[in-house]
């Protein structure tokens, strides 16, 4: 008896304006192992899900042109196979405020901009291991609002 | 005593010029970087200084734009991104003026045109530096 395994896709997609943080994340990202897909707005990011769901993790800007972060994953909340896409948002802003919305959306983890690489690579060690964190976004709560 | 002192330096733009003193590129956080360096891969940091170089020129065009069209989201939304790589890159006073600007009140034109004078003075000391760590890896 043969038992298929299906094996996690080991691509991330990167939705970055900046080129210079965009070819960080990227370079970040394969530096673990992964293969980086990487796209210059949020509209691309788009684009790309529609066609294409086969992602292990999401990697997005909060503030981009056409379509934020936040957008992107309203969107992933509509089509089954994305929702469990964990993902990971990006923002210069720490405010709590921010980090509520987000997370009601359906963000799985949020790192605030500066940050250093070592700090990159914990939260996204943590999205890809941790199995309970993209429970979030399969049920997103109601979003926050003030 | 000290605080006449510290009274004359505000007075006269003291602090100002010794925040022109500070490093425009704190070297430590551009070095941290070379941990991602894959070896026989192109150097990753002459890559982001390049991206960096060619891409901020058009930004800094575009937050001047945005200024004189008194068009405040596309000008805070500007200093927002190149908050992140300035930062990224170690450019810590360019990052820190972009939140300035950020955070400044959506109409304070003055201060607002103040503050874009300021980043162009020191991105115009930034470039510089790049560009010698640019040299010194290739």
């Amino acid at each position: 008896m043969t038992i298929a395994v299906k094996q996690l896709s080991k691509r991330i997609l990167i939705a970055d304006d900046d080129p210079v943080l965009r070819d960080l994340l990227t370079n970040a990202v394969r530096k673990e192992g992964y293969e980086a897909v990487a796209v210059d707005d949020g509209r691309e990011a788009y684009r790309m899900l529609q066609g294409d769901g086969d992602f292990r993790a999401g990697i997005f800007d909060m503030m981009m042109p056409h379509l934020e972060g936040l957008d992107i994953i309203r969107y992933m909340n509509t089509e089954k196979r994305l929702q469990r896409i964990p993902v990971l948002l990006i923002s210069s802003e720490g405010d709590l405020h921010l980090m509520a919305k987000s997370f009601s959306a359906g963000a799985t983890v949020f790192l605030t901009k500066p940050f250093n690489l070592e700090q990159f690579q914990t939260t996204l060690r943590i999205l890809l291991t941790n199995k309970n964190l993209p429970s979030s976004r399969n049920a997103p709560g109601k979003e926050y609002s003030q | 005593m000290n605080q006449a002192i510290t009274q004359f330096a505000f007075a006269t733009g003291l602090p100002r010029v010794l925040g022109d003193l500070e490093p425009a590129v704190d070297l430590a956080t551009l070095a941290t970087l070379e941990e991602l360096q894959e070896e026989g891969e192109p150097n990753l940091i002459v890559e982001l200084i390049d991206l960096f170089l060619a891409d901020v020129p058009c930004r800094l065009s575009a937050l001047r734009a945005s200024l004189v069209l008194e068009n405040y989201p596309a000008l805070k939304r500007g200093a927002h991104s190149l908050r992140g790589s300035s930062g990224s890159l170690g450019a810590l006073r360019t990052s820190a003026l972009c939140e300035e600007i950020e955070m400044e009140p959506a109409d304070a034109f003055a201060s607002l045109a103040a503050l874009l004078t300021s980043l162009e003075a020191e991105l115009a000391r930034v470039f510089p530096v790049l560009q010698a760590q640019r040299l010194l890896r290739l």
